[in-house]
């Protein structure tokens, strides 16, 4: 009861002016460091968290630089190519496809192996051989989704028919992780264990390691790189591998080859990259011998290196090092020791460079049509030019793939330099949302 | 087909109607608790009476009177004291009744708005995730921890909210005064926290660009502080200092709220289409709704695309002048405050808010009227003195030499019983509530009814199992007669797919858990539905991939080409390559075959967009398998 008279007299009575000022100030400083403190909250924790499914682990790749998984390369008188299709924007809904110019016509058509979603992309490989002069094709598939090991297929005959097989591990996320020996035998880049070569005894079911990462880095030869990721792999036409890697040392391109004593480190010193750190994005072999591709990232820039050599005895030799805009798209050996490479970002490439071979400059072709994913050399012509002979003075006829959605238009360069699109336009039957 | 998994339609007439049932059987349950308390009651009513007609029998003619007074104005009071002996007490206070009826009337509108047919699968993608859209991984995960129970068992969930706020908004009417009451203000608080926490995501608290004009920060704070308010003790209450407290806290709310709206790089001050109220606007005008409102959220849809910045300037000035208003204490001052807030706090309730409960799954009517509620409250409570009564007072009964007294429960008075039953029934209300969440959450499992929603109900059939010679992933043959003597569950997978078919062998290893013992009697079989990708090797990557390799009871078959075709015919599965990089197209069928070779169920099997429709699936095979087994 006695608080109740009291409330009742206290309801009569009013706040001292002092205290509410002084109550007003402190709940006004308090309100807004409060709301200081609340507002840079959300920014900061939302700054270090990003969504990720319980299996995207799988697509993490260690290596510092990536190259896209679009190429092109020839192969007898065939010329092959990698693109994305569909809906670029949405990974599950990108379909990459394998495209094929058989020798003898002008069309192209679509010979992706099929029985697997192809939305994780490829690493393929094309090879001199096969029994319709296309040459061997390996294609690996990239894992997607809930698919964390990679089948993988060949085929002999253009792509009509493919021979399936399954790596036990999923391929690392680059352009060459898949390599074909003269033998038939198979090597690949797989992510097992921090990444590791595998090589199949000519079945693509039953694999062995040749070298893991971590063995490699642990070898004299590794540890000049400082071996941070396996990045290319091809076979030399001695049968040996070659793997190609992201170096942690800088100014040092990570290049090996398999001896009969072990793995041997064939590193170069860039030319100009003594601050850079080097990853080997491409290898390829042919008939003038190997030939790889490095892009070094330094504290304020990129730049990119060709490397060739004639054989495994002979020293590599490098291009100048050319800065690199954005990230290199594709790549394609022209004649004899000449290279192209497309740079651009995403699916855009904005510009095209040429090196006609060692000692010579990088030159700029200016941008592609828009859309180009892929340019690819007229079938043939990386065979022309024997060893030894004089730096080609151009890229030569190119063709460029544009694609827009589920289209493929071909394009070709004429000598002036000016590009024209062709009659052919390739409509894929992407099945949009089938595999998400 | 493989990779083309479908959604559920909200109102997905086979949950619909489990969830009418399940919301008719507590119905029914707290009408048993009704009639019981009913019987109760009139048994103390007939004891109570006998018991005071004992006593006037023994007290004589004098009392009579008295007990007679007493009966006719209800009081209940059996005494041996004259009208003199009523003591002074004081009613509740107008503030306390105010905050508690209202927010007891607002849970239960928040409970009935529950029961919307929808609800069940409407609720964590309708509801929660877009409130949580935009905020950190913490609360993301939190939030997630809610939205995976309610869609393993959405029946339960959903029928179990409806009852807990129903209760909860009956308890807070029905008890006054005293500790039950206090009781419910603390049950508001708990609950509130949990719909604050779980199905606003903390309001938006955390995530960028919450608006005041929206909601922030959420309805089910401001029903936490008014159950907070009426869990403190009466005494509280008694002066004017709560109501200060209270619409000076409401002053210092709406001042942060114009910091926030003021705050650059929010998006506040935008205008245009892209401006958040017009964008906000247009999306609740096209809501289901009466036309005349749709056309005034509308038409101010537009003016705020136009004059974005201006309107934005409105409410940080206006907000700031209420904040400032409030947080004086002058008595004119807050009133004139209080008014204007009404008039800006209905203005965004309909021009913004809409309502908060039309179209779409309005859960509860926004952050508006609660405001608006807890101000009034707040008001009263500064504003409106207690009053005092005089109320009759329990006293001894005197005079009963002669007889045994009555119990003391024979004399209790009926506001006492009326009240009393009221709690029991509030409380068997909230149970038939909480017990069924309470399972639900505590449940690995989920609830069979989402797959079946998704899928139908399995298809029960008892025919023979047409038969098949394959070998497993190891080499080793295997044929459907080698398993006889154990249920077989039977399904075909793609071993390279990339989505379906790991989620359904994922949904047999989670089916071969749930059977614990039984598994021993059990084989879980797939067969390779890829024509391309069937070697042993590959089969064997996918039970790596799936951590099959290291289940028992689990055989994934592959053979021949021809082999395959043939098994697929017999079993009417469709297996199609696709062109274009697209993966193997293939029906999803479970078929449950007995230990005698017979199949006696078959299930769709899309495994569904959420891990509740896998699990749910994988409670669907393992209790259709226990089931052949029982046969």
């Amino acid at each position: 009861m006695r608080r109740a008279r009291t409330a009742a007299v206290d309801h009569e009575g009013r706040v001292r002016p002092a205290g509410r000022l002084s109550r007003l100030a402190v709940a006004g400083a308090t309100l807004v460091c409060g709301m200081g403190a609340w507002m840079a909250v959300p920014a900061g924790v939302s700054a270090g968290t990003t969504a990720r499914s319980p299996r995207s682990g799988h697509a993490a790749h260690a290596g510092p630089a990536d190259a896209g998984l679009e190429q092109s390369w020839t192969s007898g008188a065939s010329a092959w190519a990698v693109v994305a299709l569909g809906d670029l924007g949405r990974k599950l809904d990108t379909f990459w496809e394998i495209v094929v110019r058989p020798a003898g016509t002008p069309r192209w058509s679509v010979v992706t192996p099929p029985g697997v979603a192809s939305n994780g992309g490829f690493s393929a490989e094309g090879t001199p051989g096969g029994s319709s002069g296309a040459g061997v094709v390996t294609a690996g598939f990239q894992p997607s989704q809930y698919l964390t090991y990679s089948p993988i297929a060949s085929t002999d005959d253009g792509g009509k028919t493919w021979t399936a097989g399954t790596l036990a591990s999923g391929l690392l996320p680059v352009a060459d992780a898949v390599a074909a020996e003269p033998d038939g035998a198979v090597l690949a880049l797989v992510r097992a264990g921090g990444g590791a070569l595998l090589r199949s005894a000519g079945s693509l079911t039953a694999w062995s390691t040749l070298v893991g990462r971590r063995a490699l880095d642990a070898t004299r030869a590794g540890r000049a790189c400082g071996v941070l990721a396996l990045s290319a792999v091809v076979a030399s036409g001695s049968s040996s591998p070659e793997l190609g890697a992201a170096c942690g040392v800088p100014g040092v391109v990570g290049l090996f080859h398999l001896s009969s004593s072990g793995w041997v480190a064939t590193h170069v010193r860039a030319p100009a990259g003594a601050r850079s750190t080097f990853t080997v994005l491409r290898l390829a072999s042919g008939p003038v011998g190997t030939w790889a591709l490095a892009e070094g990232r330094g504290p304020r820039s990129a730049s990119l290196v060709a490397l060739w050599r004639a054989g495994p005895a002979a020293r590599w030799r490098a291009s100048p090092q050319v800065r690199l805009h954005g990230s290199v798209l594709s790549t394609a050996a022209l004649g004899g020791r000449s290279l192209l490479i497309a740079t651009g970002s995403g699916f855009r490439t904005q510009d095209l460079l040429w090196t006609g071979g060692p000692g010579t400059h990088w030159r700029s072709l200016g941008p592609p049509p828009a859309g180009t994913q892929v340019v690819v050399p007229a079938p043939g012509l990386a065979s022309l030019a024997p060893a030894g002979a004089a730096p080609a003075a151009g890229p030569g006829p190119l063709s460029a793939l544009v694609v827009a959605g589920s289209e493929v238009t071909v394009w070709h360069r004429a000598p002036t330099g000016r590009w024209g699109p062709s009659a052919q336009r390739l409509h894929v039957p992407v099945e949009y949302g089938s595999s998400t | 087909m493989g990779g083309m998994s479908r959604g559920l339609q909200l109102h997905n007439p086979l949950v619909v109607s489990a969830f009418h049932r399940a919301l008719v059987d507590r119905f029914l349950v707290v009408l048993a608790v009704a009639a019981l308390l009913a019987l109760l009651w009139s048994a103390v009513a007939a004891v109570r009476r006998r018991s005071i007609r004992r006593v006037v029998l023994n007290e004589g003619a004098g009392q009579r009177a008295d007990l007679g007074a007493e009966l006719g104005a209800g009081l209940g009071a059996v005494r041996g004291a004259g009208p003199g002996a009523a003591a002074l007490t004081a009613v509740e206070p107008p503030g306390r009744r105010f905050v508690r009826g209202a927010f007891g009337l607002l849970w239960i509108l928040d409970g009935l708005l529950q029961a919307q047919s929808a609800m069940p699968l409407g609720l964590p993608a309708g509801v929660v995730r877009p409130a949580a859209a935009g905020s950190p991984g913490w609360v993301l995960h939190l939030v997630s921890v809610g939205t995976t129970v309610w869609g393993n068992h959405p029946v339960e969930a959903a029928a179990s909210v409806v009852w807990i706020q129903v209760a909860i908004g009956v308890a807070l009417l029905v008890a006054p005064r005293g500790r039950w009451s206090r009781t419910a203000g603390v049950v508001s608080v708990g609950w509130g926290l949990v719909v604050w926490v779980f199905g606003e995501a903390f309001g938006g608290l955390f995530a960028p660009g919450a608006q005041w004009a929206f909601g922030f920060p959420g309805a089910a704070l401001f029903y936490v502080v008014a159950g907070g308010l009426v869990a403190l003790p009466e005494r509280w209450w008694r002066g004017p200092r709560l109501g200060r407290v209270v619409t000076g806290a409401l002053g210092i709310f709406f001042l942060g709220m114009a910091l926030l709206q003021a705050w650059p790089g929010r998006g506040t001050w935008r205008g245009g289409r892209s401006a958040p109220i017009a964008v906000m606007a247009a999306a609740m005008a096209r809501t289901s709704q009466p036309r005349v409102l749709s056309r005034w959220v509308a038409a101010f849809g537009s003016f705020d695309g136009a004059h974005g910045w201006a309107v934005n300037l409105f409410l940080v000035v206006a907000l700031g002048l209420l904040g400032v208003a409030l947080v004086t204490g002058r008595r004119r001052v807050v009133l004139a405050g209080a008014g204007a807030a009404v008039l800006l706090l209905l203005a965004d309730w309909v021009l913004v808010q809409d309502l908060g409960l039309l179209g779409g799954l309005g859960t509860d009517p926004n952050s508006m009227v609660p405001t608006l509620l807890l101000l009034a409250g707040g008001l009263l409570a500064l504003l409106r003195p207690p009053v005092e009564v005089r109320e009759p007072v329990f006293l001894s009964v005197r005079g009963l030499a002669e007889t045994p007294a009555p119990r003391r429960w024979e004399l209790l008075a009926p506001g006492v019983v009326a009240r009393t039953a009221g709690f029991v029934l509030t409380v068997a209300v909230g149970l038939v509530g909480v017990i069924p969440m309470a399972v639900a959450g505590a449940s690995p499992n989920a609830s069979p009814i989402v797959t079946e929603a998704l899928n139908g109900v399995p298809g029960q059939v008892d025919a023979p199992a047409p038969p098949f010679s394959l070998v497993d992933q190891s080499g080793s043959a295997v044929s459907l007669a080698g398993l006889r003597g154990k249920a077989v569950a039977l399904t075909f997978l793609d071993p390279v797919c990339t989505r379906t078919c790991p989620l359904i062998a994922q949904t047999f290893r989670r089916a071969d858990v749930l059977l614990g013992a039984r598994a021993a009697k059990v084989e879980l079989v797939a067969i390779v539905a890829n024509p391309v990708y069937r070697s042993v090797a590959t089969v064997d990557a996918f039970d790596r991939q799936e951590g099959l390799n290291g289940v028992g009871n689990w055989l994934y078959l592959t053979g021949s080409k021809r082999q395959l075709a043939q098994v697929w015919k017999a079993y009417g599965i469709e297996v199609e390559l696709a062109p274009a990089g697209a993966m193997v197209n293939h029906s999803e069928i479970v078929f449950v075959i007995g230990p005698r070779g017979r199949m006696r169920a078959v299930l769709n099997s899309d495994p569904g967009a959420t891990s509740s429709a896998r699990l749910s699936m994988a409670t669907l095979v393992s209790d259709e398998l226990r089931a052949v087994m029982e046969r």
